[in-house]
């Protein structure tokens, strides 16, 4: 005889018994090892998917907006001996026959792309374009089908500079390629390349690299000033490291790829000075101080167009206007007086010195002379100040020194042209402007002014186009119109300076400086799959009640069996098993059941898992959208569920040993394995006192919840419910326990008493039952119907109807003057719509409709005040450390955060399931010249369509983002009722529609957004649903338990008299009223654990379907309470009194 | 005679089950040496399960003191009491409770897996008891090897149960009611072979039983009454004809 036999005999002796206990820790081992191969399944799919997105891209370029050389990438091929490949990938809406789509993404790629992908090149030569599955479901493309695109021509500057265009040409500004659908492809061939580490496949467009570069001028051209293919991304493959990538990269980083120039003036063949200049008007900062690191004099020219000049003192003078003005200065150290002598605008500049006066020439001193004749001695000038996102006419006043300059004519030799060339290449303009192509420049011109002085500016842009006609010190220049994108539009050097000005960049210039930088993508694809939202956590949080219950189940189940062989352990104790000895021994034939149920439960936790993932993919698609989940497996899950549940199902077993062996040896010799008394002596004392101290503790928390002095209402609320069930489990025992004789015993009494004698299985039958309600009305809180009060200003939609997003940047709102003029809405009635403009910096999608988890989330930029004006949208939580008076307004978008990071708003569910974040943690984003800067949440929203981006103000975003042009969302409220008609003439205007405009309603938004939680609570409830079949088992085995210990009695109560309803009535009371208990007390605390949700949440509760499912669980409950009370006192139960 | 430390001493114990309830024990003493017999008798609820399972170790006394081998057992841990039930008493109580899982071997042998399992000699020492009590075969090798207690009838249930008390070679054997679940001629054969094995092994015997017959069988009868032990009374072996314990034939 061993201790192994023993076990062995035992386990075979009563294996009848054990299958119970088997089959519980097959069920809770499976479930846990399900849900941990849930984990996987989505981790491995998102892995599939980030190979999909990248191919084997592992670094990529990102340029900030910026158009690099093509032939960048050869260098760095050749330098990391890496493939790479370049891309130009421009935004667009594209067209087929009567179907359209916007966000539309083109790629220009050539076969290196391809490469990467491990893909065969579709093009094969062929002229056409090739389109990835989700663009041509969309369209309804097959091959053989034209493809419209309509593709906003990239801009060199911003068109919210006062220098560019507010105004896009359809004609001229897109470009239109019509092109025949050469091959669709899939994820397998690269059509789903997508650098954003999002799970929504992008519509892809593929059309050859050099096709999309002459299309939209990005490549050299006739009567095109642009020596190099440009593109703005490349990416390469296997092989080189960070760093080692962005060593090349700085040392083939060439001016050109600065989109800068030096460019010899007046003439190439006559040079007397080389301009540092660039196509984007304004010069980086970093380009100039990297330029700046020579010996040479630098002359430092910011040139802007001031609105209208006047005399500072007397009204009787005509305002001159739209007249370029210009600040020179020399940069750094004072240069010596003999520098640049060849340059007229050195001479100027070196007058200017130390002094804040203005020059103007004889042109403007004639137009501006008084009565006399004279020139004014002060001049105020209106010009538009760019800031904050915002164009503002401002004026300033300056003093005019010395005599009126000079003026000589660009034809008239070298001085004249120098002088003009102080205006910087204007995009909008023609080299040659005269005074009416001024009005290119859009709304920012008055064309009536043009008009009434049509003459005067025809008089000298006739003859010195576009050259200044006032001069200021350069720090004035720079203090009044300098803005985010930079402040001087040149820099001139000796010609002879020209080989150093052009090492100094090579040396000094930082890529990154510039927006211009390697990403580690593969890395951060791994990362965002890696840190992605953890299905197996969150599938073993949702079934922790399903396996709480099965293991609650193998307690009773198991403990049972021991009672059953109380006698036996009664014996091991005689013969000398001590205590420990005895529990070691059922406790090693336990853990040989748990270690079979674990067995059988690893293999039905795959298929568990693959049931959850079969409903991932139907009833529960709108948890994961538009992600296929296929089924993965590791090791470390299998071994670690399947070791999970053992050691809780053998956790559960040890405990009810616990007890059990310690019973006296004679009690149980004797068939004793009751606890002793009915009465808890003193612990129903202190049971009673403990449900006090809750309920007042309850009570002083939601007391301090009113008076504002908990942390949160939530948190309060949820405090005083968890402190509301743990005050019914110590009241229930209270009342259990409580000895005393009643005045009248009646069948209620009786059965209290015998509810009584076994208060542990009783208060864990009330506990189980409790916190199942506790659980299901606490979740269904979270559920709410999205569509609710979806039109008021605190509901997820903000009281917005519509949300619209383009594909390139409005510079007006629709709903403004200039923006019908831009947008050439004359036609179309918007009559009563309101728009809240938003700016774009594109990034991952940080809603829960992106497994992945966010990189780098979407930023958007907004003017606090229209949302603030509004009231729009409700604030759940702000973060404790914000100090102000309104913390629950928008206005927490302007707060000075100490540390200068940015304040923000999110979706609070977005920062806390998607960002993994808290209220004042911060994000690091880079801005327009690849400096980092921090955004801090400072403010969670309650369930928006905001969820997905990081909000910032405006103000904040054009500083960072200066590159980013115009608006790209907007927030649109309309009269009741009348939405389709502002859609229908928003999708109507023909500008709109070339700028790629997508309409949702705000309600199908929201709708989407909360079907994916309202899913994951309908997957909550169906687990907790199985999880409260299991715990009725429960009470129907401890029904039946109570029943079998008790038949003497029983028969007892039928010997004197007792019909066999009335013994039913007795053992229903008494189980119906632990099954009440539980129920009713469970679900009071939920209620107010969740009374803020209920309340506040944007969409209303479901009370409806939360009372059924409540009197489902109770209705189960009780019919198996009565099942179980039918079967057990089904047999005779008098011969029972003669076992006794 | 110098007496040198009895195997068992109570010193005026006595024992209640609640701080209120009636004491079922009072100021009982009693000594026993190596080899004695003794039979406690008394009717149901006198407290002979109680002073025997007080003796076993079983129990503790409220007050008074219960010294085994002269080591009183009120100083000893749970550990140490549980030592001493293995290896220095052995019990056989009214119902045999063998382990229906295990075989009859088994069964016997179910104390030496308390102290780790059982040694050649203990197998040795099982097997020559079951021969003696008649159920060698039940032994490995045997021809009911195999068999369970469910194969067996109530005397030989009984008589394993004895050979499991004594498998260990304990110096006292503690019988509770051994015969109440028995026929007469059954009960018989099981009172000569608890008086053969008290003599044959040296055990100490004691024996609770409410059975005049049994108690005249064992001998050495002390009546337990009001909770303490009185004197002897006369031996017999022929049972009153009141006896409640006598099956009618």
């Amino acid at each position: 005889m061993t201790r192994r036999a023993y076990i062995l005999r035992s386990l075979w002796f009563y294996r009848r018994t054990h299958v119970g206990v088997v089959l519980t820790a097959a069920v809770a081992t499976g479930v846990l090892v399900g849900a941990l191969l849930v984990g996987d399944s989505v981790r491995g799919s998102l892995r599939a998917l980030a190979r999909a997105r990248l191919g084997e891209t592992r670094l990529a370029l990102e340029t900030s907006g910026r158009f690099v050389r093509q032939d960048l990438a050869d260098e760095l091929a050749a330098a990391l001996d890496a493939p790479a490949a370049p891309i130009l990938e421009l935004s667009a809406a594209a067209t087929a026959s009567d179907r359209a789509a916007g966000g539309v993404r083109v790629l220009g790629v050539d076969a290196r792309f391809w490469g990467l992908g491990e893909a065969t090149d579709p093009f094969d030569r062929r002229e056409g374009v090739v389109v990835n599955r989700r663009l041509a479901r969309r369209l309804d493309l097959a091959p053989g089908n034209t493809l419209s695109l309509r593709i906003a021509r990239p801009q060199a500057l911003s068109r919210d500079v006062p220098l560019a265009s507010d105004q896009r040409d359809r004609n001229r500004d897109f470009v239109r390629l019509d092109l025949p659908v050469l091959t669709v492809v899939g994820a397998e061939r690269f059509g789903r390349f997508d650098l954003r580490a999002n799970q929504a496949a992008p519509r892809n467009a593929f059309v050859p690299l050099a096709r999309l570069q002459e299309a939209v001028g990005l490549a050299p051209g006739i009567g095109r000033d642009e020596p190099h293919r440009r593109v703005n991304g490349l990416l390469l493959g296997d092989g080189p490291g960070m760093q080692a990538a962005t060593a090349a990269l700085r040392q083939h980083f060439t001016l050109a790829d600065a989109e800068a120039e030096l460019r010899p003036l007046p003439a190439a063949d006559d040079p007397r000075v080389v301009e540092l200049r660039s196509r984007r008007v304004f010069l980086a900062p970093a380009l100039v101080a990297a330029a700046g690191r020579t010996e040479a004099p630098a002359l430092g020219v910011s040139t802007y167009l001031a609105n209208a000049i006047r005399p500072a003192d007397g009204d009787s003078v005509r305002p001159m206007p739209y007249a370029m003005i210009s600040a020179v200065g020399g940069l750094g150290e004072t240069p010596a007086p003999e520098a640049m002598p060849a340059d007229p605008a050195w001479r100027i500049a070196r007058a200017l010195t130390g002094d804040d006066r203005a020059r103007i020439n004889a042109y403007l001193a004639r137009q501006l002379a008084g009565a006399d004749g004279a020139p004014p001695d002060a001049l105020r000038v209106r010009y538009y100040r760019y800031g904050n996102g915002r164009l503002a006419e401002t004026s300033a006043r300056v003093a005019i020194a010395g005599d009126p300059l000079a003026m000589p004519t660009p034809s008239d030799g070298p001085d004249g042209l120098l002088l003009r060339r102080l205006t910087p290449s204007i995009p909008a303009l023609p080299d040659d402007a005269t005074f009416a192509d001024l009005k290119a420049l859009g709304t920012r011109i008055d064309r009536d002014v043009i008009d009434r002085n049509a003459a005067r500016l025809d008089a000298y842009y006739g003859r010195y186009r576009l050259t200044p006609m006032a001069y200021l010190p350069l720090d004035v220049g720079r203090r009044w119109w300098g803005m985010p994108q930079g402040d001087l539009t040149g820099v001139r050097f000796d010609a002879d300076a020209a080989p150093a000005v052009r090492a100094a960049v090579r040396e000094h210039l930082d890529p990154s400086a510039l927006g211009v930088f390697f990403r580690p993508v593969r890395r951060e694809a791994l990362q965002a799959g890696r840190q992605s939202m953890d299905f197996g956590q969150l599938f073993a949080a949702m079934s922790m009640f399903l396996v709480v219950a099965a293991v609650l189940l193998l307690g009773l189940l198991f403990v049972f069996g021991i009672q059953q062989r109380r006698e036996e352990i009664g014996l091991l104790r005689a013969v000398g098993f001590s205590p420990r000895q005895v529990r070691r021994l059922l406790l090693g034939e336990g853990a040989v059941l748990a270690a079979v149920g674990a067995a059988i439960g690893t293999a039905g936790g795959a298929g568990y898992a693959a049931g959850v993932l079969r409903g991932l993919a139907t009833v529960w698609r709108d948890a994961v959208p538009e992600a296929a989940i296929a089924f993965h497996a590791t090791p470390a899950s299998v071994v670690g569920g399947a070791a999970a549940g053992l050691l809780v199902a053998v956790g559960a077993m040890a405990l009810a040993l616990w007890r059990q062996a310690r019973r006296a040896p004679h009690a149980l010799l004797r068939g004793q394995d009751e606890p002793p008394g009915g009465a808890g002596g003193r612990r129903w004392k202190l049971a009673a006192g403990g449900t006090g101290v809750c309920l007042l503790a309850a009570a002083g928390v939601l007391a301090g919840v009113g008076a504002g002095a908990a942390p949160s209402a939530a948190t309060g609320f949820f405090i005083a419910g968890a402190l509301l069930l743990a005050a019914l489990l110590s009241g229930a025992y209270a009342v259990l326990a409580r000895p005393g004789a009643a005045r009248r015993l009646t069948l209620g009494r009786l059965a209290r008493r015998n509810a009584a004698r076994r208060r542990g299985r009783s208060i864990a039958t009330i506990g189980l039952l409790a916190c199942g309600s506790f659980l299901i009305v606490a979740v269904s809180a979270h559920r709410s119907d999205p569509l609710a009060r979806a039109d008021t200003r605190d509901s997820g939609t903000g009281g917005f109807a519509l949300q619209a997003t383009t594909a390139v940047g409005l510079l007006h709102a629709p709903d403004t003057p200039q923006g019908r003029q831009t947008l050439d809405l004359g036609a179309a009635d918007l009559s009563g719509a309101s728009f809240v403009p938003l700016r774009v910096r594109d990034g991952d999608e940080a809603s829960c409709l992106n497994l992945n988890r966010p990189q780098r989330p979407r930023l958007l930029g907004v003017d606090p005040r229209t949302l603030t004006r509004r009231g729009a949208f409700a604030f759940a939580d702000t973060w404790d450390g914000l100090s102000g008076p309104r913390r629950d307004s928008w206005d927490v978008l302007n707060a000075e955060l100490d540390d200068g990071a940015i304040p923000a708003v999110a979706d609070l569910e977005a920062i806390r399931w998607v960002l993994h974040k808290a209220l004042g943690d911060t994000l690091t984003y880079r801005d327009a010249n690849g400096r980092e800067f921090r955004v801090r949440l400072v403010a969670g929203l309650a369930n928006s369509i905001l969820q997905g981006s990081v909000v910032i103000a405006e103000r904040h975003f054009v500083a960072r983002y200066p590159n980013v042009e115009g608006y790209r969302m907007f927030l649109i409220d309309v009269p009741p009722g009348e939405m389709p008609r502002v859609r229908d003439a928003l999708a109507a205007a023909p500008d709109l529609r070339a700028a790629g405009i997508e309409l949702t309603p705000t309600r199908d938004r929201l709708a989407a957004l909360l079907g994916v939680a309202n899913t994951y609570v309908a997957i909550f409830q169906a687990l907790g649903g199985l999880g409260l079949v299991l715990g009725t088992v429960a009470l129907g085995l401890v029904v039946a338990r109570n029943v079998a210990e008790r038949r003497g009695e029983l028969a007892l109560l039928r010997a004197v008299g007792f019909t066999r309803r009335r013994v039913d009535r007795l053992l229903l009371a008494e189980h119906w009223l632990l099954l009440g208990a539980g129920l009713v007390g469970g679900a009071v605390a939920g209620l107010v654990a969740t009374a803020p949700n209920m309340l506040a949440s944007g969409g209303g509760v479901p009370y409806g379907l939360l009372a059924a499912l409540l009197a489902a669980v109770g209705l189960s409950g009780a019919a198996s309470t009565y099942l179980a009370t039918r079967l057990a006192t089904r047999g005779r139960l008098l011969p029972a009194l003669r076992n006794e | 005679m110098s007496r040198t430390a009895s195997l068992l001493e109570l010193i005026d114990v006595h024992k209640r089950y609640t701080a209120d309830g009636p004491a079922v024990l009072r100021g009982l003493s009693l000594r026993l040496d190596a080899g004695e017999r003794l039979t406690v008798t008394g009717p149901s609820g006198s407290g002979k399960s109680t002073l025997l399972n007080l003796i076993a170790a079983l129990d503790a006394p409220t007050s008074g003191r219960v010294r085994l081998d002269g080591t009183d057992l009120a100083t000893c841990s749970e550990t140490h009491l549980a030592t001493l039930r293995n290896k220095r008493i052995g019990m056989v109580f009214q119902l045999h409770h063998l382990l229906p899982q295990c075989t009859v071997w088994e069964n016997v042998l179910v104390p030496a897996l308390a102290a780790g399992g059982p040694s050649a000699e203990t197998e040795d020492h099982a097997r020559r008891l079951l021969d003696r009590v008649g159920l060698g075969d039940h032994a490995p090798g045997g021809s009911r090897a195999g068999d369970r207690p469910g194969r067996l009838s109530g005397g030989q249930r009984q008589r394993v149960a004895v050979v499991r008390a004594l498998v260990n070679a304990p110096a006292l054997l503690l019988a509770d009611e051994p015969t109440g679940s028995l026929d007469r001629r059954t009960a018989d054969e099981l009172a000569g072979l608890l008086c053969e094995l008290n003599a044959e092994q040296g055990v100490a015997l004691i024996v609770a039983t409410h059975s005049r017959r049994l108690a005249g069988q064992i001998g050495s009868v002390r009546p337990l009454r009001e909770g303490a032990l009185g004197e002897g009374a006369p031996q017999t072996d022929t049972p009153p004809k009141d006896d409640p314990d006598e099956p009618t034939p």
